[in-house]
């Protein structure tokens, strides 16, 4: 089962873990600040442009460009190996050991090895000691990392220090600096007496052969330079293909990693370099220099149609640092060697489907990594894609796969519904605002609303309103058909007819077209066949030439008019029709924004046409919906338009786009995480000292209101279109 | 007789502005931290070596054959000053000096950040380990970005690097314990570079 009780128990256990929560919190509070800093006056999309583009051509030619840096390693006198899998990590390393009667072998970082568990399975054959300090710490008490760049943040300098006294056999305080000392002191003896050493490396370029490391501490320095036998291990993703190449990464790796300009050091290694005999000197000798090309399920990955983008990773962990579910379990829950988004993909590949299923299942689809990827990789789309794949062995647990199979009976689902609206009924209470509410929901169900109250089911849905619905278009300029969405359908009828009554005022009429759910759902569980079903019952309806713009409310359901549909419809008869639908949808807030362009002049000598019920001031804040930011790059349209309005006193509130944790059925399947991320967002919206908090998504408006509800506050939570018509 | 097999200079990119550069590479350079130190030549760049060392109350360091100073002279001046330095090549030595001197091939504007042909392993052990390492560089090597060093240096080996190239940015560092920055980790806690004219 995708969501078991093994995984719920480790996200609860890492949810109430205070020095996790506190690490991990304050560091993703301050990253995007300094990552900014170190960003300014670099124009971060056309870097990364370039550096997918170098890297995409890596990718289409790995095989060549690695057989070129094999031979430029061998002319050197380098000894080049070929591993398949770990076992053949294993034997290779344990020849080098073997032939060299080696004792002791020093470490720098490196993925490949934890990847492959390479420390356990050579322990026999000789110590194996990381130097990297956060990899000694973790090392010592058997733990695997928990971030790619900082594998030790989720351990306190208390439980450092306690780590410390029992490797070292004496008491150490839990004093950084005096840690830092010690472990330098006593990696020191190791990497004097060490045989061999061994390293992972950043970039393998193929021009030169020239590998390339980024550290800081000296201790990659220090593994190259002291043992007499140096051993590189090389996943084939690292290839570069030109020397110069190697600027794009050294822009963007180091200030993506750590925030900085350039790591303390960048080492480049092309050859066996010059060491000492007999490890003291003074005669000088060449060095053993192996490499070994670790392919563990990389070729696979490079050649695979969908994921070879995945490829494009420098491994700089900003997109752990940024995401939301990361900052409250860390890299043990929402991850497996590798963390995060990113590493649910690569463990699928690395590992195994089964290993990455409850990874890739912790990810709300929130979209914000995607934005900080310096290999620009869509990571949310790719994540959906993995579990897409995933559902395909291993099936949906009972409530979810209900909901999926529901779907795609148009009939049932709207059937459904419909009796929601009668069987919520029984449970629904007035709230402070007016609206109807569901506070608890008898036997298994309360787990749902105890932390947030429900909305309680419109009796009459919108695509019955409409039909009475009065339309009064003035200086008609065209028409506009509306896709609902299930929210606002059934839920939030009213949100439909004020987008009904502020588009008649632009001048457009508004059509509803047969419709059911856009699919979305389904591609956020993983079933791609039953969002093709879907988005092709829908599809006739909308791609018509009559209509001059298709609009949505609800940023989720435009996201799958405009993109999903044309990747399930891809290859079918129906894929024109989707791409038709997908050039004329946009969200409501931004077909808006355009018309009150193009009207012509600012939005705020508009802004008169708005009929508002106010003569009152009223401070309003705003939610960024993840949909609508992250997938569809609108941020400041709503911020315009609302700002233009003069009777609303617009107010910035803070991390105005954090997801605020509703992520559809994510908030089913894992309603600890949501819970969590909500309760953040309400903070800031009372903090802000706002009296309504606008959002354009309805699931958001879902999320946010009902957790306003049920702390009794004195916020209102509006959907955009409400606001525009003077309905609050 | 240079010391080192390669050398960079002629393939510097033509007309560099040098007092912009090594401005931006002094204020780059002191962000990170690094002590930037200008000598208009050699006496005067020996001179600040051995005032260093004197500063940093040294009694035992190390160094290479350079061609921007000569070491013996070092040797000289810093005896006077009661300190031994040595350019034997025998790690035992090196591992317990305090200080290591050793000479780099060009400097990095952009990132305050020296570079160097790092093969000859004497160099690599005396900038790694003693806990201080001071760097000389010709203050007209500055380049001003990381895109230039690299074309450089394709420029000087034919398109076939020396086997390690070294670069450097600032003192040895960590923030793997609760992200608290801690400077001198397994390199030097404390670098300084001397820019000769
Ligand atoms: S989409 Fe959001 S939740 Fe998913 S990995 Fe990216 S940042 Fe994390
Ligand atoms: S996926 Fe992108 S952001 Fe994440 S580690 Fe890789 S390069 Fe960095």
């Amino acid at each position: 089962m995708p969501v078991d009780s093994v995984l719920k128990a480790k996200v609860n256990k890492a949810l109430s873990d205070p020095v996790l929560r506190g690490a991990l919190g304050k560091f993703g509070d301050e990253f995007p600040i300094s990552r900014a800093r170190v960003y300014e006056g670099i124009d971060f999309e056309e870097l990364r442009t370039a550096i997918a583009n170098a890297k995409k051509e890596v990718i289409e030619d790995f095989e060549a460009l690695a057989d070129q840096f094999e031979a430029n390693l061998k002319k050197r006198g380098a000894i080049v190996h070929r591993a398949k899998d770990g076992n053949d990590v294993y034997r290779i390393l344990k020849d080098i050991a073997k032939a060299h009667n080696a004792k002791v072998c020093v470490k720098s970082k490196s993925m490949v090895s934890e990847e492959i568990h390479l420390n356990e399975h050579l322990k026999d054959t000789m110590e194996m000691v990381e130097t990297d300090l956060g990899e000694w710490i973790i090392q010592q008490v058997n733990e695997k990392p928990s971030h790619m760049v900082m594998p030790a943040i989720h351990l306190s300098k208390e439980r450092c220090a306690e780590i410390f006294s029992q490797a070292l056999g004496r008491k150490v305080e839990p004093d950084i600096s005096q840690m830092v000392q010690l472990a330098r002191q006593t990696l020191r003896n190791h990497f004097l007496n060490a045989d061999i050493g061994l390293s992972g490396c950043n970039a393998a370029i193929a021009e030169t052969g020239t590998m390339v490391m980024f550290t800081n501490e000296g201790n990659g320095r220090l593994t190259a330079t002291m043992p007499p036998v140096h051993v590189f291990l090389v996943g084939y993703e690292k290839l570069l293909k030109n020397f110069k190449d190697l600027a794009l990464l050294a822009k963007a790796l180091p200030r993506s990693a750590t925030a900085q300009a350039l790591t303390s050091y960048v080492t480049l290694i092309s050859g066996p370099v010059e060491t000492l005999k007999d490890k003291v000197g003074p005669e000088v000798v060449h060095k053993e220099l192996h490499v070994i090309l670790v392919d563990n399920g990389r070729r696979e990955l490079l050649t695979d149609p969908v994921f070879k983008e995945a490829g494009q990773c420098t491994r700089c962990a900003s997109c752990l640092n940024v995401c939301p579910v990361y900052q409250l379990v860390g890299g043990h829950v929402f991850g497996h060697i590798y963390a995060g988004g990113i590493g649910s993909l690569l463990t699928g590949f690395f590992n195994s489907l089964k290993e990455t299923d409850h990874v890739q299942e912790m990810c709300i689809s929130c979209g914000r990594c995607a934005a900080f990827c310096p290999g620009k990789i869509d990571i949310p789309r790719l994540i959906l894609e993995m579990r897409n794949r995933v559902r395909k062995e291993i099936p949906l647990p009972g409530m979810q796969n209900f909901i999926v199979n529901t779907l795609k009976r148009r009939g049932l689902f709207q059937f459904g519904l419909r009796q929601a609206s009668w069987a919520t009924a029984l449970f629904a209470k007035e709230g402070k605002d007016g609206n109807k509410y569901i506070r608890s929901l008898p036997f298994g169900f309360n787990r749902l609303a105890n932390w947030r109250s429900l909305p309680a089911f419109s009796s009459q849905p919108f695509r019955e309103r409409i039909k009475t619905m009065k339309q009064e278009v003035v200086n008609k300029r065209g028409k506009v058909a509306f896709f609902g969405g299930c929210v606002i359908d059934y839920a939030y009828p009213e949100i439909g007819e004020s987008l009904v009554r502020v588009l008649n005022r632009e001048g457009y009429e508004v059509v509803y077209p047969d419709q059911t759910c856009c699919g979305a759902p389904a591609i956020y569980m993983g079933s791609m066949d039953v969002a093709r079903e879907v988005a092709k019952q829908n599809i006739n309806e909308f791609a018509k030439d009559e209509f001059d713009y298709i609009v949505s409310a609800c940023p989720t359901c435009t996201v799958a008019l405009k993109d999903q549909w044309v990747q399930v419809l891809k290859g079918t008869d129906s894929e024109a029709k989707a791409k038709q639908v997908s050039a004329k949808t946009l969200d409501f807030i931004k077909l808006v924004s355009n018309l009150r362009k193009e009207k012509g002049g600012a939005l705020k000598e508009t802004a008169a046409t708005t009929h508002v019920a106010t003569s009152q001031q009223i401070n309003v804040t705003y939610h960024d919906s993840c949909h609508l930011n992250w997938d569809l790059g609108v941020k400041e349209e709503p911020r315009e338009v609302l700002k233009a309005q003069s009777h609303i006193n617009f107010i910035e509130m803070n991390e105005s786009d954090r997801c605020c944790g509703f992520g559809g059925s994510y908030c089913i399947k894992l309603p600890e995480i949501s819970q969590e991320l909500l309760k953040r967002k309400l903070k800031n919206i009372e903090e802000s000292k706002a009296q309504i908090v606008a959002v354009d998504c309805p699931g958001c408006l879902m999320n946010i209101r009902g957790g306003l509800d049920k702390q009794g506050s004195n916020v209102k939570a509006l959907h955009t279109a409400q606001l525009l018509d003077g309905k609050y | 007789m240079l010391t080192k097999t390669v050398d960079w200079l002629p393939y510097l990119p033509q007309g560099l502005d040098k007092e912009k550069l090594y401005q931006i590479f002094k204020e780059k350079a002191e962000a990170v931290p690094v002590k930037v130190i200008r000598a208009k030549d050699k006496a005067e760049a020996e001179d600040s070596i051995v005032q260093e060392m004197k500063v940093a109350g040294i009694k035992n360091a190390v160094g290479v054959p350079m061609d921007l100073v000569d070491i013996e002279a070092i040797k000289e001046k810093a005896k006077a000053a009661g300190i031994t330095v040595s350019s034997e090549l025998n790690r035992d030595i090196i591992e317990k000096a305090e200080f290591g001197i050793s000479e780099f091939d060009l400097g990095i504007a952009d990132t305050g950040t020296i570079v160097q042909d790092a093969d000859s392993i004497h160099k690599r052990l005396v900038s790694m380990l003693p806990p201080i390492h001071l760097a000389v560089i010709p203050t007209k090597a500055i380049v001003e970005t990381f895109l230039d060093s690299l074309e450089v240096i394709q420029k000087a080996y034919k398109g076939n690097p020396s086997n390690y190239i070294a670069y450097i940015t600032g003192p040895s560092r960590t923030a793997d314990i609760e992200r608290v920055l801690t400077i001198g980790v397994h390199g030097p806690a404390t670098l300084i570079v001397v820019c000769v004219d």
